[in-house]
């Protein structure tokens, strides 16, 4: 039997324009393809790359925990790998960002001794920063799933800019297939933002536009009028930095002078 | 999915790598009338609808909340 071996690619949010080609090459080659997208038409496009391809969206069950529809895809991804298939799973945006089973199925496919490799994809962040036009190298970023960010107190810079996932699903832990979203917990995070930040500072709720056809979802508003802005599950919340420091001077002139002697 | 949905995701699918397309689709939707396969009423659907009104006419197997993650469950 031949050996089973693990291919991760993302899809990016915008059907087949975000894809690489390298990942097209996997999804169009793959034996067995599973995949987990976020719009019916990207995955249409896969069955359509792709006779194989079988959909991950019924290892969710009603008022179950996440994890388990995560262990259930890994489960059966690993499965095809077991059985000698050359197996590519796609996932929505970055298969390494807040999509639990892609790099699970990764860690546990290399554990057990298979082939396996993740490429990288277009993220949501990606979207964000080219429809916000904002440069994270410049001031630097956060980046923060939001119910972790509330439940675990941290020490951040607000003079780097923070983005916040899932703002909208703070505390929701099982899946609900009509799952609206948690304004209370919305409120808290609204709440502890106003600590760090003057109520005038504008912030941007985002989300990436799922088909060619939308635009992406953008929203300014100040910290202030939060609490009832509008929300999705999958909203993201960009908060610029605040204005830079000043610089070193004293680290400026160790520089200056460490220069001068190379 | 229904073959209508079908013929729409493939119009989706062409509208994503292919700018000039949806230049087109946004300056005059009907002008694609043959090219997409699609009625007069189904792209002014896709040109006039909301996210949940395109969403719902594409069908399928996936679902906005299947996004909804799994964090916040260890200790």
């Amino acid at each position: 039997m031949a050996q089973g071996r693990l291919t991760v690619v993302g899809t990016g949010y915008n059907v087949a324009g975000q894809v690489t080609p390298e990942a097209l090459t996997c999804v169009q080659r793959a034996e067995r393809l599973f995949y987990l997208v976020s719009d019916p038409a990207t995955g249409a496009w896969l069955k359509s790359q792709n006779a194989s391809a079988e959909p991950l969206h019924h290892c969710y069950r009603e008022g179950e925990p996440g994890q388990a529809a995560c262990e259930r895809m890994v489960e059966r991804i690993l499965a095809a790998v077991r059985a000698g298939h050359e197996v590519c799973a796609a996932f929505y945006g970055h298969p390494a960002i807040c999509v639990p089973p892609g790099l699970e199925s990764l860690r546990r496919a290399r554990q057990e001794g298979f082939p396996a490799q993740m490429l990288p994809a277009i993220s949501f962040e990606d979207c964000l920063f080219a429809d916000l036009g904002v440069d994270p190298g410049t001031h630097g970023r956060i980046l923060c799933e939001a119910t972790d960010f509330l439940l675990r107190p941290r020490r951040f810079d607000p003079t780097a800019s923070l983005i916040l996932l899932q703002v909208g699903a703070i505390g929701l832990v099982h899946f609900r297939e009509d799952t609206t979203p948690n304004r209370a917990g919305f409120r808290l995070l609204a709440r502890a933002l106003r600590q760090q930040y003057p109520e005038s500072h504008q912030v941007a709720l985002y989300r990436a536009s799922q088909l060619p056809i939308l635009e992406p979802s953008i929203v300014w508003i100040p910290v202030s009028e939060l609490p009832e802005a509008p929300l999705s599950t999958n909203s993201t919340l960009y908060v610029p930095p605040l204005p830079r420091r000043p610089l070193d001077q004293e680290m400026l002139t160790r520089l200056r002078q460490a220069m001068s002697e190379v | 999915m229904s073959k209508r949905s079908e013929i729409i995701a493939d119009f989706m699918a062409k509208l994503s790598v292919d700018p000039a397309l949806r230049r087109r689709f946004k300056d005059d939707p009907s002008s694609l009338k043959d090219e997409s396969g699609l009625s007069d009423e189904e792209l002014e659907l896709l040109a006039g609808g909301g996210p949940d009104q395109v969403l719902e006419a594409l069908g399928g197997d996936a679902t906005v909340n299947c996004c909804v993650l799994f964090t916040g469950e260890e200790s």
